[in-house]
């Protein structure tokens, strides 16, 4: 490697006119703000299929950033690769393969490596995390096409089809113009809107932070659907997409926002072309509407996460306070509100408070793993366990319940004695857990509950942010723990207990769950 | 602000400050709540993500990072229980993990993580390891890089992005694979690193590390200082083994509040370098000067001497002089290198021993029109308040300044200002680092100063937004100035200064509605033949929209030299005595006549350049000069050279053989700043304590000592032993620094003139009451914008522009004998816009010549985006390839300053 530095230039690498000129006919006359960093790599990489080190620089100049601006934002999200200057360049079209639970089950270590062998490296083949597509598991996308049946990916591959499938048109929602918050709050109140993104958090108290918030407002719609488990958003946004954008206009107009950023992650690219489509035309005066992506990070879930990411930054979660609803987006006050919880503020609406009560606050469970029908299913709050597997068809030929996560990767790993629990915000709690976003996994006697805690930890060290030191080092030595969890269970107890009590957002405090659960519900059957 | 808050610690009810965190409120109640991404480091954000520092909340599911955490009224906190304990120590445990053992270092910085886990003292061993794969990056020449040692603190990140905002420094990756890189992963040494090194004081583990420091750590002992370069006044800590200095750290001054730059951290070994003059010199009978000496080996003419040999030769010359063709043949340049008091003592000795006013020094290559207008517009030529300021000015101007090169930390308090919301226009023909921070960037044609500023001040009279009270109040000629302004409509002068009118409206608008406004200029404004008007301008801004006398508003000229405002100050200048008393004033004469006891010359001496004309003319016979490099920082060297060769008799008394020394008859083998104690004064006019760090070498001896050696030959009789005893004398005679003494320094630190008692703090912002003038008010001077003196034409169709380099400081005597920062910039180049690269057919890895009307020289070529077309730049820091012998000698009228900003040369492919 050279390491003198020329000097015949200033110090550092300095950007080259081709790569400026090629970056600068890319972007157009897109806004060169920093909150576009994002977009403008996605742009790079949609052209490419990697960020080169000298566009990287180019971008940097043209933006009027450091390069390392732009490559630790770059370097953070998973969608980017970038080579280096001495690398063979991955190939244009990637092919990411689901490394999920369910995907799993369903066979996606073996689809990955035959699609190494098969297409490596004329194209990019990489294991990725949950896509939100356990109900048609294994499941696969390819650039941005999203394999229904991989039966078909050889053809695919072969035609370098790698547009999204269009879904239906979706009608603009009417605004409603100018709304009083207070009868929403009032409204959401009697209701008993919980936030739906996981979290469970009164919909009515967050908007009450927002009361004398200085002007300009934001509101986030949270469309980052990433934990393993969960597609309902996905769902609601190809099934009901109107109802969500309308939950949208009235959340925006009786919080008086003037912006709202639609975060939506970057693996529903099919979704993104209808949004593209539709949201220039909602009327709406006074109120910007921005659209997203995200780049590959579960961690941009996570509220003030999604917030950096917003300003093309890495998605690291801010300590709270100060809460978002104080200052957010650039300082400026923010409410984050899932999907699924603005088409319920929709519907609500349209229904009335006392409707979505007497429904035992109904909600979509996306249910995958050993059951006939994986999918997403409308269901009270009420509803436990048992009677969603029953839902979803019951379970699948062959499979008896061992065993099922109610909450994604997050909500812990529970046996089959647990299965009368109601999939409701408090159940789970009390024995270590949760179904925060509501994703009922299904395990059986087929499967290995520590294998599941095992991926599920692999899971959290690949997506911790790397900001605290308890999620960061924890979760790696946590994985490695977790290969002899019997012999480390005094360790693991304490590791635990650290990660819980001193990380600063959810994942880390949320990261040894699976393992802790194990360790207290399944001693007696060793686990597996 | 909110008023302070009750809540109970560790059980004990206490009241937290507003804005305080819980972790420095306990810190203040002498519980000290461990930490290490944040408290480690004065004047950082705190990060909350070591999470070392967590404490227990009552009422709270998780436990919270006291460095980030404001204590509510009511709430409940334990610092050390036992679930904070236990969290706390794993922490530490984890932290530990998989890092190698503790570096054995002198580098007390880099000890704080491994002296931490011993304090929390976790256990080791318990997790299974992984690969720590980090290499070494030996790369840069002043800072090792060893990232197997790193905890990801951020501290660095944040010293790097934040603190210096420099942005070099981030984090690649995420989760446990996340990884400090510097820019696109690069190796320090090809990055865009400028080596300020803010990220190795601010690393706790050794990860980062200045170069080749002793393993195993020897015994080292702390001198606080300051730092020898700029005009910024840097305090620093020098860390030393027996004599000589190991490394050095920032101090929490307020100039730099711990910040330092690549020259002050990097930059302090010249004084131990073997060129050190060691023994008084004499130059051989009967060997002639010649310019062309310095081509060979000019230190063969010269022989050792005996101090007593070479001081009587020194004094007998002068002497010899002022009896055949009196004192006026006698001049003298004292150095704004030297400390206040060694410059009075050099104006003194001019002034009472030859009655000469021929005194000088490189203010008049520097701000010297500055000076000129601020005096005549605003009746002091100091700065109205302090850059640090900029952090309270809604909008900050940068005009013909290079901070980020030339006054480093000072440029941090801009990009710091700038990313909390103040608006940054910065006005430049060439791009520069503060460029992509700036809300305007104007990059004007070179030389159209006026034209630019005239449509700036057309547009805040034409559009009424001028400050009519302020005017009414404190300024005089506005009027006249209205009219006047009424023929430089932005339309008309945009094809002269090459920015559009519109950008010239906005500009105007945001800077004359701003509440506070504050500019800050160099050598950019100052160095041209019509550099006091570019000057007048700026001031007038101040004037008409009442930007002056408040925290953040205000004018600011970015002193160069660490002392050329102590040394202005102290009389160094040869139409003012000490404190700016004029020696065409009788009266204010009077008292240095009363006090010195003998009449002194009423005349006003000779400027710089005037008076190597003068040697020319042989009008000057001899010289004194004293830590000054006339024969590489004048302009037009072929001629100032000649006019040194053309002296009778040339005194030099310096640390090195520098160009200048080469003309010498006798040469004086002096101190360094590290070799002897005095004050001297920054930009901000605090004046700061300079503590001797190291013996002198060989026999050199102090610049005190040697002018009072020579003062006592003429027949002075000083008596001074210490620098504090000249101090002493100095603040009798100088009202402004009444207050101030070494003694009052040793506790403090810093005193900001004026302080006219000594419990007087000093008056850090000027003129809130109005100006030292006889009316007490301002006056408002109109300025022509006119061409500069030489214009490119078909023979000579490029612009030189001069200046300097981050590395390089003034003429190289210094910084090109400091080994890093030599290794960094080794040698001379000429920047060149790659187009013109192209369009002359150049080779960029080649060499390039330039020629001027008054000389040649030819340097490597860097291509340089920041440089604009038709122009090139070049540092005057390189003997071998001296800027200044293209440069014009055409001096502003005002301030006698030359025009070394522009000139027209020609470009070719060097043989």
């Amino acid at each position: 490697m050279k390491t003198k530095r020329p000097r015949s230039q200033p110090k550092g690498r300095q950007p080259q006119d081709a790569d400026i000129k090629a970056v600068r006919e890319l972007l157009g006359d897109a806004p060169l703000d920093r909150g576009h960093l994002i977009e403008h790599l996605h742009t790079l990489n949609d052209a490419h299929g990697h960020l080169s080190v000298g566009h990287l620089s180019a971008l940097a100049h043209v933006m009027g950033l450091a390069q390392i601006d732009v490559y630790e934002t770059a370097s953070f999200y998973a969608h980017f690769p970038m080579p280096g200057e001495n690398d063979v360049a991955p190939a244009p079209v990637s092919l990411r393969i689901c490394d999920g639970p369910a995907c799993r089950m369903a066979g996606a270590k073996a689809l990955l490596s035959d699609a190494l062998a098969a297409f490596s490296p004329q194209v990019n083949v990489v294991a990725a995390p949950c896509q939100g597509a356990c109900d048609t598991a294994p499941s696969a996308i390819l650039g941005h096409r999203r394999i229904a049946d991989v039966d078909e990916l050889s053809a695919l591959v072969s035609a370098g089809n790698t547009s999204p499938l269009p879904v239906a048109p979706c009608i603009p929602p009417k605004d409603l113009g100018l709304i009083e918050a207070a009868e929403v709050i009032d409204m959401l109140d009697q209701a008993g809107l919980r936030g739906l993104g996981g979290a469970g958090f009164s919909t009515a108290a967050k908007w009450r932070f927002f009361d004398g918030a200085p002007h300009p407002r934001v509101l986030v719609v949270n469309a980052d659907e990433g934990e393993p488990g969960t597609f309902k958003d996905r769902y609601l946004l190809e099934h009901h997409m109107t109802d969500v954008l309308s939950g949208m206009l009235i959340a925006a107009r009786a919080l008086q926002v003037r912006d709202v950023f639609f975060y939506l992650r970057d693996e529903y690219a099919h979704l993104h072309s209808a949004l593209k489509e539709v949201l220039p035309q909602i009327d709406r005066t006074g109120l910007e509407i921005h659209l997203r992506r995200g780049a590959g990070a579960y961690i941009c879930g996570e509220e003030t996460a999604l917030l950096e990411s917003l300003e093309g930054k890495r998605g690291l979660p801010r300590n709270r306070p100060p809460y978002p609803a104080q200052s957010g987006y650039l300082g400026r006050p923010t409410i984050t509100q899932n999907v699924e919880t603005l088409y319920w503020l929709s519907e609500i609406s349209a229904h009335g408070a006392e409707w979505y009560a007497e429904q035992q606050r109904p909600r979509f469970y996306s249910v995958s793993g050993r059951v006939r029908q994986p999918g997403v299913y409308r269901a009270p709050s009420t509803a436990t366990v048992a009677e969603l597997i029953e839902a979803a068809d019951g379970m699948a030929d062959g499979h008896t319940l061992k065993a099922f996560l109610p909450g994604g990767a997050s909500g812990g790993i529970f046996p089959a004695s647990f299965a009368d629990k109601a999939m409701d915000f408090g159940v789970f709690e009390a024995f270590g857990g949760f179904v925060g976003s509501g994703a009922l996994t299904v395990l059986s006697q087929h499967d290995d509950a520590w294998d599941v805690a095992r991926t599920l930890g692999t899971f959290f060290a690949h997506e911790s942010c790397g900001r605290c030191t308890p999620c960061r080092v924890g979760s790696e030595k946590l994985v490695t723990l977790m290969q002899d969890p019997h012999a480390n269970e005094a360790l693991i107890r304490e590791l635990a207990s650290a990660m819980r009590e001193a990380s600063i957002c959810g994942l880390g405090q949320a990261a040894p769950n699976p393992a802790l659960t194990l360790l207290d519900h399944f001693k007696a059957e060793n686990g597996t | 602000m909110s008023d302070t808050v009750t809540f109970m610690l560790d059980g004990q009810p206490v009241e937290a400050r507003p804005g305080e965190s819980i972790r420095r409120c306990a810190k203040r109640l002498g519980i000290d709540i461990p930490g290490i991404c944040s408290g480690i480091n004065t004047h950082y954000r705190p990060d909350g993500s070591c999470r070392l520092c967590v404490v227990e909340v009552e009422g709270e599911r998780t436990l919270a990072a006291s460095c980030k955490r404001q204590p509510t009224e009511g709430m409940k906190v334990q610092t050390g229980s036992p679930r904070v304990t236990q969290a706390r120590t794993l922490v530490m445990e984890l932290l530990q993990a998989d890092r190698p053992a503790p570096v054995d270092t002198p580098y007390h910085p880099a000890k704080r993580f491994a002296d931490l886990g011993t304090t929390l003292n976790a256990p080791k061993g318990r997790f299974p390891a992984s690969n720590n794969l980090a290499k070494p990056d030996t790369s840069h020449p002043a800072i090792d890089v060893f990232m197997d040692r790193c905890i990801l603190c951020t501290n660095c990140v944040r010293a790097c992005a934040e603190v210096q905002t420099n942005a070099v420094i981030g984090i690649a990756g995420r989760g446990h694979t996340a990884k400090i890189v510097f820019d696109q992963d690069d190796a320090l040494g090809l990055s865009t690193c400028v080596a300020c090194g803010e990220c190795v004081q601010a690393c706790p583990t050794g990860a980062l590390l200045p170069k080749g420091l002793p393993s195993p750590a020897p015994q080292t002992h702390a001198v606080n200082s300051l730092c020898p370069y700029c005009g910024v006044g840097c305090q620093v800590t020098y860390r030393m083994t027996d004599d000589a200095v190991m490394y050095v750290t920032g101090r929490d001054g307020p100039a730099n509040l711990g910040r330092l730059c690549v020259k002050g951290r990097f930059g302090f070994d010249y004084a131990r370098h073997p060129d050190r003059l060691t023994k008084p010199l004499i130059r051989k009978d009967g060997v002639a000067k010649d310019p062309a000496i310095l081509d060979g080996d000019p230190l063969s003419q010269f022989r050792e001497a005996t101090w007593e040999e070479a001081l009587g030769h020194a004094a007998a010359s002068l002497e010899l002089t002022l009896e055949t063709h009196g004192g006026d043949a006698i001049a003298g340049f004292g150095s704004a290198k030297g400390s206040n008091e060694e410059a009075y003592l050099f104006q003194k000795l001019m002034r009472t021993a030859f009655k000469s006013n021929n005194v000088d020094h490189c203010t008049r290559l520097c701000h010297a029109s500055s000076v000129a207008a601020l005096m005549e517009g605003i009746g002091s030529g100091a700065v109205t308040g302090p850059f640090t300021d900029a952090e309270k000015a809604d909008v900050i101007i940068v005009i013909g300044a290079r901070p980020a090169q030339n006054h480093p930390v000072a440029a941090t308090f801009f990009k710091a200002a700038k990313r909390a919301g103040s608006q940054l226009i910065v006005m430049d023909p060439r791009g520069q680092a503060l460029s992509r921070h700036a809300d305007h960037m104007l990059r004007f044609t070179p030389g159209s100063d006026v034209a630019l500023l005239n449509a700036l001040l057309h547009v805040i009279v034409d559009e009424h937004l001028v400050d009519q009270d302020y005017i009414a109040e404190h300024v005089l000629g506005f009027e006249a100035f209205a009219d006047h302004i009424q023929a430089f409509p932005p339309e008309e002068m945009a094809p002269l200064c090459g920015v559009d009118a519109a950008t010239i409206r906005d500009v105007a608008r945001l800077y004359a509605k701003a509440d506070n406004a504050m500019i800050f200029w160099g050598m950019g404004v100052a160095q041209h033949a019509h550099g006091t008007d570019n000057a007048r301008c700026l001031i007038a801004l101040a004037l008409i929209t009442g930007n002056i006398g408040r925290p953040g508003a205000g004018l600011h000229p970015l002193r160069g030299q660490n002392n050329v405002q102590g040394a202005s100050d102290a009389g160094l200048i040869p139409m003012v005595l000490p404190d700016y008393a004029k020696v065409s004033d009788d009266a204010a004469r009077k008292r240095f006549e009363d006090a010195w006891g003998m009449d002194l010359n009423p005349v006003p001496g000779l400027t710089v350049v005037e008076i190597l004309n003068a040697a020319l003319a042989r009008d000057v016979r001899t010289m004194y000069i004293m830590g000054e490099n006339p024969a590489m920082s004048d302009p037009d060297l072929n001629k100032a050279r000649r006019a040194l060769a053309a002296l009778d008799h040339l005194v030099v008394q310096d640390i090195f053989f520098t160009e200048t020394a080469a003309f010498a008859d006798v040469i004086l083998p002096a101190t360094s700043f590290f070799e002897k104690t005095g004050t001297f004064t920054n930009s901000n006019r605090q004046v700061q304590l300079g503590r001797q760090v190291l013996g002198p070498p060989g026999d050199a001896r102090s610049d005190l000592h040697i002018i009072k050696q020579i003062a006592n030959r003429l027949g002075l009789n000083w008596t001074y032993d210490t620098a504090s005893d000249v101090f002493e004398e100095m603040r009798t005679l100088m009202p402004s620094h009444a207050g101030i003494s070494h003694a009052r320094l040793e506790v403090e630190d810093c005193v900001t003139y004026p302080s006219v008692t000594e419990t007087d703090p000093g008056k850090a912002v000027l003129f809130a009451g109005g100006f030292p003038t006889p009316t007490g008010r301002a006056t408002l001077v109109p300025a022509l914008p006119g061409p500069p003196d030489e214009e490119p034409d078909d023979a000579y169709p490029f612009v030189l522009t001069t200046g300097r380099m981050l590395e390089h400081w003034h003429t190289g005597a210094m910084s090109r004998r400091a080994k890093i920062l030599d290794a960094i910039e080794p040698g001379p180049t000429i920047w060149i816009n790659p187009s013109d690269v192209e369009k002359l057919g150049l080779d960029p890895k080649g060499k390039v010549k330039l020629t001027s009307r008054r000389g040649e020289l030819s340097a490597h070529i860097r291509t340089d985006r920041d440089t604009p077309e038709g122009v090139v730049f070049m540092p005057f820091a390189f003997r071998e390839a001296a800027a200044n012998f293209l440069t014009n000698p055409a001096l502003d009228p005002f301030g006698k300053i030359a025009e070394v900003k522009y000139c027209a040369v020609k470009v070719e492919k060097a043989e």
